[in-house]
């Protein structure tokens, strides 16, 4: 799953709040979570919790605001969600000034070009390494309740600056920078937590690494238990990769996985749009949904928008947009959602 | 590359001949060829000798029918453009009606044809697999010399397979444009066809600065056009920016006009088959590297940004422009 910052927080002050309950028993124990989550919903400012808990929070409010609204509303709206997200994440940067995703989600909405964004991510790795793990050896020494994992919550800032350094390289053009990163943060964490490793199939793809793929696909598959395979960004880069050794049985062989496994793929193969990246985060999506194959489609157009073709969409997104297999899938889609699309005018010509 | 077809064609004729009726003395061989090169018609008598100077004559309408479009407009371009592929069709047509075999006819067809790079890759691909299904049926001995180009009726499969590196670059399949690349360079010992440009900048998209480095090696260190800027797009990639920039005004420097020829790309006729001449060091070396080089130079979308932002790119791209009556 990729990181979901309301749940993030709801876990640091969970963790907080229990160290000072005192639980001796189930009911206890029942009544202590009810009374955090009442408080959680309600009143959360009566919650115990510190400056960087505060400052994490508005992170949280302004990655809502971001991330899940500011794609549903007009030009004008936007701006001013823009605006209060801006307000939230300086008032954090200003609680805690260490608070390294809000200093990158302002550097995300500031940078004028993919370079400046990518330049501040590397430039400002080195510190955020050392003050993150610092702050988890910290917290491990303190050897409180729940040690462990406030520690693995301490380390999720360093986790998306990396998630965050590998994409940026990734679509800048620097597929091995994109991979030295991934492959950091795949020997960081093990298990994943926040996909890294999808942004590495797409980047050893592009370097047309087979072997590469292979490697991470291997390695994941035993590490990585709560996804298993065949995912979107697996199965993209297999196809891509088939296309580049001219093998075109492989490529619709994977193109037809992709339309097997997830739902509307037809419509979604064709269209190929391109969404803006979450600011926090890779968007928390359901496994296997259409969303999310709308968003492995959409960091995939560094592979699909390569090359020269008539119509203008690069040479991988039309042979996609082109394959029988997809095509049929589009025309079945279409008819299935045509009914509710089509007024009573459409119906009666 | 400069090719003479006209001569091809009478070394395909004089070795027919030989095969036919020699063999002849070394002597012999001389007066002939020079017979044939004064007057070589009535010697191109085999239908695939024929085609192939059919084709060779719609090649030749077809160039000289470019000159003096940069005095048209664009509506009279595109019409004028639109005839002489027409024409080029045509001749494609009447050399396969002379020889259903005919390689070139076949390649320049592909190569013309309005289509996806990824489906003219396929098409070559196809091409050249039925060209190596088809066998050897040439006449006489090909001169030992272990470079293929040297065998006139090797020629047509390896312009197929220099065609296929080059518009696999353009369909970005990196590593099959290397590899074909690789395959022609290994085998012609001049690298006639100038696969070590397309090996190049393949490297440079795959980041792959080792195998840059050994073909830099491989040919002396001499720096060209299409080898200067894979090396700053390869350098960029790599995020070695300080070496990246010193690679840049390497390009800048070599090539009269490279900065603007960078920052205000033009479009170029495709390649029918050959890439086309240009002397080294000239404007038209470098608009030919950055068509080639623009698949890449697009994967990485702030490159062209950040070439235009060090000092003296826009300056020197501005004056190259006006010395030339160009647009800015």
């Amino acid at each position: 799953m990729a990181f979901d910052a309301a749940q993030e927080e709801y876990r640091r002050l969970g963790l907080r709040f229990a160290r000072e309950q005192s639980v001796n028993d189930a009911f206890s124990a029942a009544r202590a979570a009810a009374s955090f989550n009442r408080r959680f919903a309600w009143s959360h400012d009566s919650l115990p919790q510190t400056d960087g808990d505060r400052a994490f929070h508005l992170v949280a409010r302004a990655a809502e605001l971001i991330d899940r609204e500011l794609p549903f509303v007009e030009a004008v709206e936007g701006e001013v969600l823009i605006g209060e997200a801006r307000t939230l994440l300086d008032e954090a940067v200003a609680l805690d000034p260490t608070c390294h995703d809000a200093r990158r989600m302002i550097a995300a909405q500031e940078s004028p070009s993919f370079e400046e964004y990518y330049r501040f991510l590397k430039d400002g790795l080195e510190a955020v390494r050392e003050d993150v793990t610092a702050r988890a050896d910290e917290i491990r020494a303190s050897g409180v309740p729940g040690a462990e994992a406030e520690a693995a919550l301490a380390t999720y800032p360093l986790y998306r600056w990396l998630s965050a350094l590998s994409a940026r390289a990734l679509i800048s053009g620097r597929y091995r920078t994109a991979l030295a990163y991934a492959e950091e943060l795949l020997a960081l964490d093990p298990s994943d937590q926040g996909d890294v490793r999808f942004t590495a199939a797409l980047a050893y793809a592009k370097l047309e690494d087979a072997e590469g793929l292979s490697s991470l696909v291997e390695r994941c598959s035993a590490s990585v238990t709560n996804r298993p395979l065949p995912d979107a960004w697996t199965l993209l880069a297999t196809m891509a990769l088939a296309v580049r050794r001219g093998d075109e049985d492989g490529a619709r062989e994977a193109l037809a996985r992709i339309v097997a496994t997830y739902p509307h793929a037809g419509i979604t193969l064709t269209r190929q749009d391109e969404l803006p990246d979450g600011v926090f985060s890779r968007l928390p999506v359901a496994p296997y949904s259409n969303d999310e194959l709308v968003l492995a489609v959409s960091e995939a157009s560094v592979l699909l928008q390569e090359g020269v073709d008539v119509a203008g969409r690069g040479s991988l997104g039309s042979f996609v947009a082109r394959d029988p297999g997809v095509m049929e899938a589009r025309l079945a889609d279409e008819a299935a959602v045509a009914p509710t699309q089509q007024g009573p005018e459409e119906g009666s010509r | 590359m400069s090719h003479d077809w006209r001569q091809e064609l009478v070394d395909r004729a004089v070795r027919r001949y030989d095969a036919e009726h020699g063999p002849l003395s070394e002597g012999a061989l001389e007066e002939l060829a020079a017979t044939v090169a004064a007057d070589p018609d009535p010697y191109l008598r085999h239908p695939s000798d024929r085609a192939l100077a059919l084709l060779v004559e719609g090649l030749k309408a077809y160039e000289q029918s470019r000159q003096g479009d940069e005095f048209l407009d664009d509506e009279a371009y595109l019409k004028a453009r639109a005839e002489r592929m027409e024409r080029l069709q045509w001749m494609c047509l009447a050399a396969l009606a002379d020889d259903e075999n005919c390689a070139d006819a076949k390649l320049v067809q592909i190569l013309m044809t309005d289509q996806d790079a990824l489906e003219q890759v396929a098409a070559l691909r196809a091409l050249d697999a039925e060209l190596a299904a088809a066998g050897d049926d040439a006449p006489g001995k090909a001169p030992a010399t272990g470079d293929p180009w040297d065998d006139v009726f090797a020629r047509p499969r390896l312009r197929v397979q220099g065609a296929l590196a080059i518009k696999a670059l353009d369909a970005a399949n990196v590593a099959m444009a290397l590899d074909t690349a690789r395959g022609l360079m290994d085998s012609m010992a001049d690298d006639g066809l100038g696969m070590r440009y397309t090996a190049a900048l393949a490297l440079a998209r795959l980041e792959d600065e080792e195998g840059f480095d050994a073909l830099d090696a491989r040919f002396g260190r001499h720096g060209n056009a299409w080898s200067n800027l894979a090396r700053a797009l390869m350098l960029y990639k790599l995020d070695r920016m300080a070496a990246a920039r010193r690679a840049l005004a390497g390009f800048t420097s070599l090539n009269e006009g490279a900065a603007y020829a960078l920052l205000r790309p033009t479009y170029v006729e495709p390649y029918l088959p050959y890439r086309p001449d240009a002397a080294p060091g000239s404007y038209e070396e470098a608009v030919l590297a950055v068509h080639e080089a623009d698949p890449i130079v697009v994967d990485a979308p702030d490159f062209v940004n950040w070439c235009a932002a060090q000092p003296g790119m826009t300056e020197q791209a501005a004056a190259f422009a006006q010395a030339n009556g160009l647009d800015w």
